[in-house]
């Protein structure tokens, strides 16, 4: 019998699995207890994240596994206060000339690189040079397009980017060529934050392997497929900050794991919840006011990469769009997901009462097919576009869950697709190729809160590269790119407003995307930390936390009175091998 | 077949509670994947909205329309194990049958060649089992699952099938060069008949009992390597409802409805044993002195 023993053993684990977590309807409560507490300096922050993280070099790291990480290692010159204002950052003032054309930033001064080595202002001129080289495939450059000499220096034509002067050992000048509202934002992104002169002077691949910046915390280990360890820039420039001694971002950890390492200690903050935890959670009395909704200033959807056949035909795009019905979706992972009709999110920009949207019209969108020379014959099943059309979706997501619905409607006007499932790095690599994806899951992440960020980076024609491209569509309109430029010179906020709403109008038209629905996500921690809430902007911008550190102890006394049904479970089930099989599966056994 | 031309073993199969536990499995399980769709009559990749969530916001449970309930995307969940069953025991039939065959094949010829003018064509054949030995099974499948990208299930019966038959070529290989030197291959060799007739006449009807013992177990091999390649999403694609890709997706939602993981992973576990049990009585009925 010993080779059924064998198949028990490989079979078991799903059963226990069951048994270990899945015939349980709660979850386990709080560490410690939450007093107030003044700030205190110590403890390592430990969280998790399902994904890996691509780079941490911030000028091509764009997405937002890695933009949580470099709100940790690096400091700009500019940034934002709690509440979401921008304000000055490693600049002590910033000086706008009258015209609005040239910013002067006065830096701060002892402000150090994790080296140890103060930083200048030609530091921070060669940061910006090395982001916007000609060999550094930067996503966003076109942010930065309106510096003076910025076209001839990206183009490699120019051996310096002439609009940013060296004004004094801590001043540096800016001088655009017109006026650009978004200016201050964008120098608030990590694209051009300063980095240590070990960076070179254009992208190097192993720069990620070793960061070096200005901010709070310095790479102490990354691993790309295991975790992140940061540590404390002894050097940082405020006084007393950061409060954790440091950091760990475990990678690729999934959902579920994730749920039992915070239960156990293990995670002291969390914000990836499978669908049934994330109920479980909110509607637990334990936990209630431990946990926010972070705000959602994002918006997904499905691109269609307008320089292939079928979507370089508009009807095609637009028969998608009217295909798509996102309202179903919100009912897969409720109060997470809302469903979007527009591209800018209505918090930032109100879309006004005769607003055109991408909206569910079956009828319209078989209507489209036919304009198409596609036509469909729903009853009969005939028709439609002749070929299978891979769709990318990131693995174990709610994009792949969302693609398999997405799936369900465009069959109904005659387009099949097939789900080709990737990893979160390589789905990156794949969509942002010139000519390789034809469609798939796509999302922007505001970088700052004005509507142009959700605009220039996903349908600009200046965003289109040849690899990294953030305009996935590969979607180019001289009237599109007319109106955000006017929008962008634009002084006047309400006459941006009407342009950025004629802009995201187009966008709407064209449907280089079918807008799908804004994500949002349940972030909860532990009552020993404090000093975090979601911020308004930034994601998971943990760089002020700190731990009430006689309560954390509970978590390693193992002491605390609610550390719940799991962990009871867990100590009850010691030494019995099918429960340390369960648990050692989910990576918690210790 | 060997068992049922010999009424001892019938008689020593029947005996067996075991062997007929793991009988009847089978006959259910197969039972299940040939009527089970005909009988759910719901499509298994539709999403049903409308019946999908129940008023306290849980997906849905038993009901009239879903036997079993519905998956995280409201779509059938009878429907979805029956027809993921379909996919299990083709994939795992036709892997184990390639595996068998090109097993029996490369186990004969090699065995057959051993210690004759031939002994190069041995020596190639089970360096090349060596090789095939030395690398982890699923790991090997998983690379190549992978590389292949677009997994359809073809690919992945292929994939099975080319990478399993190494453990079987030596089996055969061993039982080939026992019956190679008995009497009654020598006569047909003195009476002048072909290599290949005595491979296919003799040889190979006398290695047929391993094989239905090993094509047993390995039925129940490749049902685990399929669901497991499916469980790490390298098998074959959304929407194609498989017991593995369940069980990944029901992991989510384990805490709310954990028959989504219990339903795939005790269907893996019944089919499992059940092939592994009968696997078991055909090797006691047709070799009772091996246990």
């Amino acid at each position: 019998m010993r080779s059924t023993r064998t198949r028990i053993e490989l079979v078991l684990p799903p059963i226990l699995l069951c048994v270990a977590l899945g015939c349980r309807s709660s979850v386990a409560g709080p560490i410690g207890e939450r007093r107030e507490v003044p700030p205190q300096r110590g403890g390592t922050l430990h969280a998790a994240t399902y994904v890996n993280v691509r780079s941490l070099d911030p000028a091509v790291a764009f997405d937002v596994a890695s933009s949580a990480l470099e709100g940790l290692i690096y400091d700009q010159l500019m940034g934002y206060d709690e509440n979401g204002k921008l304000v000055p950052q490693l600049a002590e003032t910033v000086d706008m000339s009258s015209d609005g054309k040239r910013y002067v930033f006065t830096l701060r001064p002892r402000v150090l690189f994790h080296d140890g080595k103060e930083l200048t202002a030609s530091d921070v001129k060669r940061s910006i040079e090395r982001s916007l080289h000609h060999d550094t495939p930067c996503p966003v450059a076109s942010y930065y397009e309106r510096i003076v000499g910025f076209a001839a220096y990206h183009d490699g034509k120019a051996p310096e980017l002439t609009g940013v002067e060296v004004a004094g050992s801590r001043a540096i000048a800016i001088n655009l060529s017109e006026p650009d509202a978004t200016f201050l934002h964008v120098m608030a992104l990590p694209i051009v934050t300063p980095v240590c002169e070990s960076a070179g002077r254009s992208f190097q691949r192993d720069f990620t392997l070793r960061p070096c910046g200005t901010g709070p915390f310095r790479v102490l280990e990354y691993n790309p497929n295991q975790r992140i360890r940061l540590e404390r820039h002894q050097g940082y420039w405020r006084p007393g900050r950061p409060y954790l001694d440091g950091v760990e971002w475990q990678l690729a950890v999934q959902t579920f794991v994730q749920r039992v390492k915070f239960e156990r200690g293990e995670l002291d903050y969390m914000r990836d919840f499978s669908e049934a935890d994330s109920v479980l959670y909110r509607s637990s009395p334990a936990w209630q006011g431990f946990g926010e909704w972070e705000q959602p200033l994002n918006v997904y959807g499905i691109f269609m990469n307008n320089e292939l056949a079928p979507f370089d035909n508009v009807h095609v795009r637009r028969a998608v769009a009217f295909a798509i019905d996102p309202r179903v979706v919100e009912s897969v992972y409720p109060g997470h997901i809302t469903a979007r009709h527009r591209v800018i999110p209505p918090t930032l920009l109100d879309p006004g009462s005769d607003a055109i949207a991408q909206s569910h019209d079956l009828g319209r969108a078989l209507e489209e097919m036919k304009l198409a020379g596609l036509a469909y014959d729903p009853v009969a099943g005939k028709g439609g576009y002749p070929k299978e059309i891979p769709y990318l979706a990131v693995v174990d997501t709610f994009a792949q869950q969302a693609a398999e619905i997405f799936q369900q409607q465009l069959a109904k006007i005659g387009i099949r697709i097939r789900i080709e499932l990737l990893s979160f790095p390589s789905y990156l690599a794949r969509s942002t190729r010139r000519k390789n994806a034809l469609m798939g899951y796509v999302g922007w992440n505001a970088d700052y809160a004005e509507p142009s960020t959700f605009l220039e980076p996903s349908f600009a024609s200046s965003s289109i590269l040849d690899e990294e491209s953030m305009n996935a569509a590969f979607f180019s309109d001289r009237t599109f790119d007319e109106l955000l430029k006017k929008a962008r010179r634009s002084t006047d906020a309400l006459e941006r407003d009407v342009l950025y709403r004629r802009a995201e109008d187009r966008v709407l038209e064209e449907a280089p995307w079918a807008v799908t629905y804004s994500y949002r996500y349940f972030e909860l921690w532990q009552p020993y930390m404090h000093g975090y809430r979601p911020h308004p902007v930034l994601t998971q911008y943990l760089r002020n936390a700190y731990f009430d550190l006689e309560q954390r102890r509970a978590r390693t006394r193992g002491d605390s009175p609610s550390r719940g049904a799991l962990a009871a479970f867990a100590r009850r089930g010691r030494g019995a091998p099918a429960t340390t099989l369960a648990l050692s599966l989910l990576g918690a056994s210790r | 077949m060997a068992l049922f031309s010999d009424p001892r073993a019938v008689a020593r199969f029947k005996k067996n509670r075991g062997a007929l536990a793991g009988l009847w499995l089978v006959i259910l399980l197969l039972a299940f994947a040939l009527l089970g769709p005909l009988i759910a009559g719901q499509d298994p990749n539709l999403s049903d909205f409308l019946h999908g969530r129940g008023a306290d916001g849980r997906l849905a449970g038993p009901s009239g329309t879903h036997w079993l309930g519905v998956d995280p995307l409201f779509r059938d969940l009878f429907s979805r194990l029956a027809h993921g069953a379909r996919v299990s025991l083709v994939v795992a039939f036709v892997a184990t049958a390639l595996s068998i065959a090109i097993g029996a094949v490369v186990g004969i010829l090699s065995g057959y060649s051993e210690g004759t003018r031939w002994q190069a064509l041995d020596t190639v054949l089970m360096r090349s089992v060596d090789i095939g030995l030395s690398f982890p099974y699923l790991v090997l499948v998983m690379a190549i699952g992978a590389a292949l990208g677009d997994t359809t299930i073809v690919t992945l019966l292929l994939v099975l099938g080319t990478t399993s038959w190494f453990g079987t070529a030596r089996v055969v290989r061993s039982k080939t060069i026992q019956i190679r030197s008995l009497d009654f291959i020598q006569a047909a060799r003195a009476l002048g008949q072909s290599t290949q007739s005595i491979l296919l006449k003799h040889v190979l009807p006398n290695v047929s009992g391993p094989l239905i013992v090993i094509g047993s177990a390995s039925v129940a091999q490749m049902i685990i390597a399929e669901s497991v390649l499916s469980y790490l999403q390298v098998g074959l694609p959304p929407p194609q409802a498989t017991w593995g890709r369940m069980l990944q997706e029901g992991q989510r939602h384990y805490s709310l409805t954990p028959q989504l993981i219990w339903l795939p992973g005790s269907l893996i576990f019944l089919a499992v044993i059940g092939f592994n049990l009968l696997g078991e009585g055909l090797r006691d009925a047709l070799d009772p002195h091996e246990d």
